[in-house]
């Protein structure tokens, strides 16, 4: 073999080596940071949506430095304030006990008043001689979930003696939490009649419940730290990080590749753009009826945020839109709607109401004018699509899979149109 | 609107391109040639600097070069190295740093060489102005060669950030076309006399 023919030979096996190490260690730091995609990715795609915005900033005049500095604070001030609206509402501990006695009362009152339930729990109407085994069943596994345990019923206890002479339980929620404490026995009775002799011990599932949602919580926020920060690097960037992947293209493929991310850049954008307007739609739609139908403003805010935020996935807002809003119906002890009718037993079918009109709205005013033909994927791909991810890689899997089916469609065909023009294939 | 037109100087700069390029006089191949432009030497300056010294950017102030830059892409082709293919979808313009670029056209089943352009010279402008428009003619690398490219993507992105900076552009473009334009015209009342 002649000298540069050896050469080219060991040009190659390096060339392969050093890319097979390349692509192994791209694949492991992926696969161990996995958790960190999601964070990323919103921080991009935010950064993404907000660019347009810089830019106008830009052409009235303001440095690139000011206008993304700008942006960054009033994004960190909308955060802190989304933050601090929730911590404002959120339930300490003390409240979350309350609540939780409060649900009880409630779900046992509309279980009776359902099934007809006389005192002694044991005879009922028609619908409970035919279900009541299987509901009974069912009412006492919801009903394990909401009951404190003995701990949680010392906390509770202790916070109605009060401190300092204050009282933090009233006397309302003290009576939901005698009548529950009474009903708890019977419905153990029956449980143990029901499913042999000892059934679950009451409230244990329930406080690992809440202790894993809250390790949960923590780890989920100290992972979107990656968000802000990816947010404002990419915020930065004026296109070198374009730039300098395109430099990497070799000359053949460079103009194909240009036209390519041009059209990703026009499906990402305007798809992007129109979820955000779409989603912040659903959410304020969610906002002013549930304030209609008497919910207070802070938890019709709230709820709006979630079904907003949440809508990302398809139909995934009107879900949660309406359970949040059938919870607060449940738990609701009065309501102050501008409609006259509403009153706390028929709020449940006003938000039920609510929900169908949002969906309606997102269908048929909502997607069409803000989406556009930026997304034509079937119906059914569409639920496939967000089944199959959903299964894969859990909520972010649902999340992301929408766009993923749509960029990934605009990247084959584009590409092979591309490829086909300029003869490469 | 009209153009005056300096007919001596314009037949000057053609024939002294010609003269460089060793090469048969013809019009297409005219077409091609920028008039000539006197810079240092372009792989030692910044992209800034060697925009700044290209004379069809005359208008741009430095702030404005300097986004026209970031938008630029430096590629470098090795010898016979081809940059487009005539029939290809037209998608940049090219301006040449460094080294030759040949432009050819196939005519009757062969490659007919043009022009052959030098530093400082724009070819594939028309990639800007008509979108479905092919490429009529094949450019390659003359050597190694260093060469910015802009593309319409590119060209969308300056008329979002800088209205302004991109009607300059469109100018300048503009007057690169009527230029050649000019040429043209020229060399066929030239011919028509002779």
């Amino acid at each position: 073999m002649s000298d540069l023919g050896a050469m080219r030979v060991r040009r190659i096996v390096i060339h392969g080596a050093l890319t097979l190490l390349a692509l192994s260690a791209f694949v492991y730091l992926t696969w161990s940071l996995r958790a960190l995609i999601v964070p990323l990715v919103v921080g991009v795609l935010l950064a993404y949506a907000v660019t347009p915005l810089v830019y106008r900033m830009q052409r009235w005049g303001l440095p690139h430095g000011v206008a993304v500095s700008l942006i960054f604070v009033v994004f960190a001030a909308g955060l802190g304030l989304v933050g601090s609206q929730i911590q404002a509402v959120w339930p300490d501990h003390e409240t979350r006990l309350e609540l939780r006695v409060r649900a009880l009362y409630k779900v046992n009152q509309r279980y009776q008043a359902l099934l007809g339930l006389d005192e002694s729990q044991t005879k009922g109407n028609t619908l409970y001689d035919r279900l009541g085994d299987d509901l009974d069943r069912f009412m006492w596994k919801v009903r394990e979930d909401l009951w404190l345990n003995p701990k949680e019923q010392e906390a509770f206890l202790e916070a109605r003696a009060g401190r300092a002479g204050i009282r933090h339980v009233s006397d309302q929620v003290y009576d939901y939490y005698l009548a529950d404490a009474a009903l708890q026995e019977k419905a153990k009775k029956r449980a143990s009649q029901l499913t042999g002799a000892d059934s679950a011990v009451p409230g244990v599932r329930s406080t690992s419940v809440l202790g894993h949602f809250l390790s949960r919580l923590a780890e989920i926020i100290s992972l979107w730290i990656v968000m802000p920060i990816t947010f404002l690097f990419f915020l930065v960037d004026q296109g070198q990080i374009r730039k300098a992947l395109l430099a990497m293209v070799p000359n053949r493929y460079f103009e194909p590749t240009l036209n390519v991310l041009a059209d990703l850049n026009e499906t990402v954008g305007s798809y992007l753009r129109g979820v955000i307007l779409e989603c912040s739609l659903v959410g304020i739609t969610y906002m002013v009826l549930l304030w209609v139908v008497g919910v207070t403003p802070e938890w019709a805010i709230i709820i709006g945020l979630f079904a907003g935020i949440i809508n990302i996935i398809p139909y995934a807002g009107s879900v949660l839109g309406l359970s949040l809003g059938l919870l607060y119906a449940l738990l609701a002890e009065q309501v102050h709607p501008l409609l006259p009718f509403v009153n706390v037993g028929n709020l449940w079918l006003w938000i039920l109401a609510v929900a169908v009109v949002a969906r309606i709205l997102d269908d048929i005013v909502f997607q069409p004018m803000v989406l556009g033909s930026a997304l034509e994927l079937h119906p059914l791909v569409v639920a496939l699509g967000i089944v199959g991810a959903s299964l894969l890689f859990g909520l972010s899997g649902a999340i992301f899979a929408v766009p993923t089916i749509a960029l990934a469609e605009v990247f084959f065909k584009s590409s092979m149109r591309q490829l086909r023009a300029y003869s490469i294939i | 609107m009209s153009i005056r037109i300096d007919r001596e100087r314009i037949r000057g700069l053609l024939t002294a391109r010609v003269r460089e390029g060793n090469e048969k006089p013809s019009i297409s191949g005219l077409l091609y040639h920028a008039p000539p432009l006197r810079g240092g030497n372009p792989t030692s300056q910044s992209t800034i600097e060697f925009l700044a010294g290209f004379r069809p950017l005359q208008d741009l102030e430095k702030k404005e070069l300097s986004l026209l830059a970031s938008l630029m892409h430096e590629r470098n082709f090795g010898d016979g190295e081809t940059i487009f293919d005539q029939g290809n979808p037209s998608g940049a313009l090219y301006v040449i740093r460094s080294g030759c670029v040949e432009l050819s056209r196939k005519i009757a089943g062969k490659d007919v060489t043009i022009a052959t352009l030098a530093p400082n010279e724009l070819f594939g402008e028309l990639a800007l102005l008509l979108e479905e428009m092919p490429r009529r003619i094949s450019a390659k690398s003359r050597g190694p060669s260093v060469l910015l490219a802009f593309s319409r993507p590119d060209l969308a992105t300056l008329m979002v950030r800088s209205p302004f900076v991109s009607m300059k552009l469109f100018r300048a473009l503009a007057r690169v076309v009527a230029l050649r334009f000019t040429m043209l015209m020229e060399e066929i009342e030239g011919s028509s006399q002779e």
